[in-house]
């Protein structure tokens, strides 16, 4: 699926939404970035839509929650060499990843919280509150958001991921 | 043709097995040789059966390039399971996810949508190859 061709009409709803979700609340950063992506991505451009055409409040903070993973793959610097993982080691994984979100989900209580969190990082709420709940692999562009708006140095990181 | 893991799929066994919604048992006993049969496309007549295979629609139709590999009734919970996939030279397998009402496809289409294009710029990360 290509770039979606600027046309005016295209460029300017786009705009709209992005000052819709700007009204709404969302942050600053998010906004930007998926009014960004949605002039180069149709799959954003759709997702973004679909939220302004959402009227149930559930509906949309899902929304928000995806045009947000959208934006992390769009950013994450991918290597030019591949990270095999065994099949066997699955399940160890998915417990370390459980075992380091619930380290960090302490962390980010003592300092202020989810919301608190999400104002200080430019993360939606939905986003950051669905990275906890999750089993997935925490992507290193939201660990870095989050590192640098709790000021945890990079060894208090690295360190709770590598427990 | 290779089957290519990339870090979406990964996540997304890693979240639905940790939901419960399919077993392992599922998994090694009909999931997995499912996928397998991406090794022989398009010639497993499995291919042909459209409750299976079939490509990837939205509003706009058919999305050039992506398909989705079905599951009906799997498990215990009887749950609709859609694994898109978007082929290239190699089959390379996006996020699956459990189908449930036609806006959550929707934002499914859409993400995958995106995933395949930053796929066909390079843009992801590979977990590994299904052999």
């Amino acid at each position: 699926m290509k770039a979606l061709p600027l046309e005016p009409d295209l460029g300017v709803e786009i705009v709209e939404i992005g000052h819709a979700m700007n009204l709404a609340g969302l942050p600053k950063e998010f906004v930007a970035s998926a009014v960004h992506m949605a002039f180069e991505f149709e799959g954003v451009y759709d997702l973004i839509k679909l939220w302004a055409e959402e009227q149930d409040p559930i509906e949309r903070e899902e929304l928000v929650i995806d045009i947000q993973e959208m934006i992390d793959d769009y950013s994450e610097n991918n290597l030019s060499t591949p990270i095999y993982v065994r099949f066997d080691d699955l399940d160890t994984i998915a417990k370390n990843i459980r075992a380091f979100k619930d380290q960090l989900r302490i962390i980010v209580d003592q300092k202020g919280g989810i919301k608190h969190l999400s104002e200080l990082s430019g993360v939606p709420q939905p986003s950051l509150s669905r990275l906890f709940n999750s089993s997935t692999m925490p992507r290193r562009n939201t660990l870095n958001k989050i590192r640098h708006a709790l000021k945890l140095n990079q060894v208090q990181l690295s360190t709770q991921w590598s427990h | 043709m290779e089957i290519i893991v990339t870090a979406w799929a990964l996540d997304s066994y890693l979240d639905l097995k940790h939901r419960g919604t399919f077993t392992a048992n599922d998994y090694n006993q009909i999931i997995r040789p499912d996928v397998l049969k991406l090794k022989r496309y398009p010639n497993d007549p499995s291919f042909l059966n459209g409750k299976f295979w079939s490509p990837a629609t939205d509003l706009g139709g058919p999305i050039p390039g992506d398909f989705k590999m079905k599951w009906h009734n799997l498990g215990y919970r009887l749950i609709q399971l859609r694994l898109p996939i978007g082929m290239f030279s190699n089959a390379v397998l996006c996020h699956a996810y459990v189908k449930t009402d036609s806006k959550f496809e929707q934002r499914q289409l859409a993400k995958f949508k995106t995933r395949l294009e930053l796929i066909r710029r390079g843009q992801y990360t590979e977990c590994g190859r299904l052999i």
